[in-house]
């Protein structure tokens, strides 16, 4: 037993605490979405979370109680030890990784055989039912790979989500994209649709809602640079990090962060009150 | 003795950054104050929320008044500032100082590079050379200036006081580095 007592357990079993840990793999990325919470790009600092700290959250996170494990970035899968580490991680919990879908082509899904009949799901961004709406926010070519993508990773036995995010598009637009996700074999379930944060590289753009400690649910998230609020939170506006959502510069034990954590939650909403997942 | 570098005014860009409200971290947005800004040198300690949250309660404490009034707190503040010439903090006291009461003249003196005793009279005198040795010396004090000091306080008096310069002298070293610009209430008021 830890010296947090069950609180976790709790916190999460309240509703006051998301039951996924996060860890913030990487802030680079293949791509550069004008949305970007993280300013991320191939050019930017990948400021990668180590391997070996990455394993020890986990662990501990186990241990308190926690129910899952995110991965996000950045795009993870530029780590080449990340299929691996992923497999790794889900002997302890649940994994989830969030991915644009585009690394995938060819033989280069091969490199994520670790994760074959794993608990291990890919979150696959698409925001559209056709690259005309799709490709503008998130680059050329992005529908056709994502939609290239997501049934083999099915047949190969890797679990997909799709996450879309909502700068726009109407609702006929979203009940076509449904259509298409459910055709490309994902279930209605595994569709997660969230406003655009207005952080980032959204602020700039003028997109998205007020994403602040009122509006965002409490999920633990380790990052190279501490830990935060939430996933939403350790955002990068003009090359700065924001700090207004940091909760401890401390990540290792996680319990000593998670403690500062848990006692801030009595000032956020609960997470079924939350737009944003 | 010069200092460390030119006193800063409110214009000057620090040397570490300043952390506004807006990105103050969730754990110590409450230290920053609701009615006015935030002073620099919290601004540049809420870069480590942790350490700022750890440090404000101390300070608070070893800051206040207790069986030791304000004016004391005030000269141990102020010329161990001023031996370690720190260019944010011996202004910023001089303020402090002469609202809590100690005299122009004893405010000068105190932030002077130079050891203040002919314009300091009975405790605050020895005092002030207690603070010089101390900083000067990293912490060694000769026999018979404590046997001197006692003379005028307790010793739970003297832990609190040495507490203090130490404490003191931790925030004149990160002002010394981050260089923070002066608050703009110390501008306006000097």
């Amino acid at each position: 037993m830890n010296d947090l007592d069950g609180s976790v357990r709790e916190a999460i079993e309240g509703g006051l605490l998301g039951e996924r840990l996060w860890l913030y793999s990487n802030y680079h990325c293949n791509l550069a979405c004008a949305y970007c919470l993280t300013e991320s790009a191939p050019a930017v600092p990948r400021r990668r979370l180590p391997a070996e700290a990455m394993k020890a959250a986990a662990v501990e996170g186990e241990e308190l109680g926690f129910g899952g494990i995110g991965i996000t970035g950045g795009e993870p899968f530029l780590r080449r030890d990340l299929p691996g580490l992923a497999a790794e991680l889900s002997e302890l919990l649940p994994v989830l990784v969030l991915t644009n879908g585009t690394l995938f082509a060819g033989h280069r899904i091969d490199r994520l055989d670790p994760l074959r009949d794993r608990d291990v799901t890919l979150q696959i961004s698409l925001d559209a039912a056709t690259p005309i709406v799709n490709d503008p926010m998130r680059g050329p070519g992005n529908f056709e790979r994502v939609v290239a993508a997501i049934p083999r990773l099915l047949e190969r036995g890797i679990g997909v989500r799709v996450a879309t995010t909502i700068y726009g598009q109407d609702e006929d637009e979203l009940d076509t994209l449904r259509d298409l996700v459910g055709y490309l074999g994902v279930r209605p379930d595994d569709h997660v649709v969230r406003p655009t944060a207005a952080r980032g590289r959204a602020v700039q753009a003028g997109l998205g809602e007020q994403a602040g400690v009122e509006e965002l649910p409490a999920e633990v998230t380790v990052t190279v640079d501490g830990l935060f609020w939430s996933p939403f939170a350790p955002t990068v506006r003009g090359g700065r990090l924001d700090t207004d959502l940091l909760v401890s510069r401390q990540t290792a034990p996680l319990s000593a962060g998670v403690r500062k954590m848990l006692g801030l939650l009595g000032r956020a909403p609960t997470a079924e009150a939350a737009r944003f997942k | 003795m010069a200092l460390l570098n030119d006193r800063p005014d409110a214009l000057v860009a620090a040397r570490l950054p300043l952390v506004d409200r807006e990105q103050a971290p969730l754990t110590v947005r409450d230290l920053y104050p609701s009615d006015r800004d935030a002073s620099n040198i919290t601004k540049t300690l809420a870069g480590s929320p942790d350490t700022l949250g750890a440090l404000a309660p101390f300070l608070a404490q070893v800051m206040n008044p207790t069986t030791l009034d304000l004016a004391t707190k005030e000269v141990v503040v102020l010329r161990v500032s001023a031996v370690n010439r720190c260019a944010y903090c011996v202004p910023t006291h001089e303020l402090a100082a002469r609202r809590a009461g100690l005299s122009p003249r004893a405010v000068a003196a105190l932030a002077s590079p130079q050891p203040p005793a002919a314009a300091l009279e009975g405790a605050h005198r020895v005092l002030a050379r207690y603070c010089d040795q101390l900083v000067a010396d990293a912490g060694s004090v000769d026999d018979a200036l404590l046997a001197e000091l006692r003379g005028h306080f307790e010793d739970h008096e003297i832990v609190e006081l040495t507490v203090l310069a130490g404490a003191i002298t931790m925030l004149n070293y990160v002002a010394g580095v981050a260089a923070p610009p002066l608050d703009p209430w110390t501008v306006a008021e000097r």
